[in-house]
């Protein structure tokens, strides 16, 4: 990730960040490495403290909270099935989006405040595959 | 020197919190809330008045929840074991709610389910935070310095009753902030939904307030006992003033007053909250003071607070002044 930060800075300082294909599809299948990245060391720092919450100070197993077991459980199988769905979606429409190259002369974003949820600058896009009125 | 009472302070902060919460995230979720009322178009514009707010908005739960840590440990650990189930509704619910935003623009066919996720999501997170104040109020089973009772306790008609009346009052805000940011077919839409979602959030908070001092006698005593009735009836008795000033601003089709004297009802409403409360935290077991951290935590976290607040509150205040007035059609012709 370094490396592709460092390559991008150097064709940034040339002009040439739009010229270089082999930096673009590095920088294509380096795409998922921030989720890995970030993933990665969430479980490091998780699995790493145990036994303890506080480490070296209070145990995990000390600092339960008087919850039943099946409120926990529901729970985590609603966290799971939510995350399911809307990550899926989420990769669905990341999928969809990189489907589209940027094209020539595309609209950028208006000059002053957007007020738009959702904005990105191809209007195609933007309003989906609805027709406009 | 006059001394600190460092709880007390924390208990206004929280408080403030939550009501700065309330408030804002409450006109947003009004919004989802209001969504199957709308067209298409409607739609987007209802929802674009609020995109650049609504992330803001929601980060003063935030606040009032890790403030409640940080502060009252104790009372955290209790209330939110004992209101666990309808906490992590709110918080599945605004997963779907707060992805809507995004996601409904992705793909045209995909809309309408965004769209159910939207209302869904805001009706679930809104009733789920009733539920979690009434389930408070209610009362709740302590053992020693934690949660004494099951995962359905919270399940009550009252604790239901606040759920859909705090529904109807987000509903009711989500309106009134249309009735000022909107214009056109929206607009007409939003004065008798205004009307409506009024008439059931005053009587759902006169339903609540006739209820709470009967579910125990301390907070009967709170309300009626002499000679402090003579500043506790000022509340209902502003909340009466405030209604009929709501409805004369209806009728004369006011764009700013409608939104703020929404506005003042839920400020009312939680001066209510405050005086069947204070100085409670969990009803009549656990005071702020039985609660509170260690005074050092409380005035470490006091500084980052007093600078911390203020900053929020200037952002905050610029990001509603550059999207002032009427929201028009951006971006999607």
């Amino acid at each position: 990730m370094l490396l592709l930060g460092l390559w991008s800075l150097l064709a940034r300082v040339r002009h040439k960040l739009y010229d270089w294909p082999w930096l673009h599809r590095l920088a294509l299948v380096m795409g998922p490495a921030g989720f890995v990245a970030v993933i990665a060391g969430w479980v490091t720092t998780e699995v790493g403290r145990q036994p303890y919450t506080v480490y070296g100070l209070l145990r995990t197993a000390q600092s339960v909270s008087p919850l039943q077991a099946p409120a926990v459980a529901t729970s985590l199988l609603a966290f799971i099935a939510v995350y399911f769905i809307v990550f899926g979606a989420g990769i669905l429409y990341v999928l969809h989006l990189m489907a589209s190259p940027p094209q020539e002369a595309e609209p950028g974003p208006r000059p002053g405040p957007q007020r738009a949820a959702g904005i990105t600058p191809a209007a195609a896009v933007a309003s989906g595959e609805r027709s406009t009125p | 020197m006059i001394p600190i009472d460092l709880p007390t302070i924390w208990a206004f902060i929280i408080a403030f919190a939550v009501l700065a919460y309330v408030v804002m995230d409450g006109f947003d979720l009004g919004i989802g809330i209001l969504f199957p009322a709308f067209e298409d178009r409607e739609r987007d514009r209802a929802m674009n008045s609020i995109a650049p707010v609504w992330d803001g908005n929601e980060t003063w739960l935030v606040l009032g929840g890790g403030g409640l840590m940080a502060a009252f440990p104790m009372a955290y650990g209790v209330i939110f074991s004992a209101l666990y189930t309808p906490i992590v509704a709110m918080l599945l619910a605004l997963i779907f709610r707060g992805v809507a935003f995004e996601f409904r623009w992705r793909k045209a066919e995909h809309r309408k389910y965004w769209d159910i996720a939207f209302t869904l999501g805001s009706v679930v997170a809104a009733l789920a935070q009733g539920i979690t104040l009434g389930g408070l109020l209610q009362g709740i089973a302590v053992n020693g310095r934690s949660y004494g009772g099951g995962w359905w306790d919270w399940l009550t008609p009252f604790s239901v009753a606040v759920g859909v009346a705090l529904v109807c009052g987000y509903a009711l805000l989500g309106a009134t902030w249309l009735i000022m940011k909107s214009e056109g077919s929206l607009l007409d839409r939003c004065y008798p939904l205004a009307q409506r979602f009024a008439v059931a959030t005053i009587a759902g908070m006169a339903i609540v307030s006739a209820w709470t001092p009967f579910l125990a006698n301390d907070y009967y005593r709170r309300w009626f006992a002499w000679p402090q009735v003579l500043f506790t009836a000022q509340v209902p008795l502003l909340v009466a003033i405030a209604s009929v000033g709501f409805f004369f601003a209806l009728r004369h089709r006011r764009s700013y007053w409608p939104f703020l004297i929404a506005l003042a009802l839920f400020a009312l409403g939680l001066i209510g909250l405050g005086i069947s409360l204070y100085p409670y935290v969990v009803p009549r077991s656990i005071t702020i003071w039985d609660a509170a951290a260690p005074t050092q935590s409380l005035v470490f976290m006091l500084v980052g607070a007093a600078i911390m607040v203020p900053i929020i509150l200037a952002y905050t205040g610029y990001a509603y002044w550059v999207f002032r007035g009427k929201t028009a059609d951006e971006g999607y012709h």
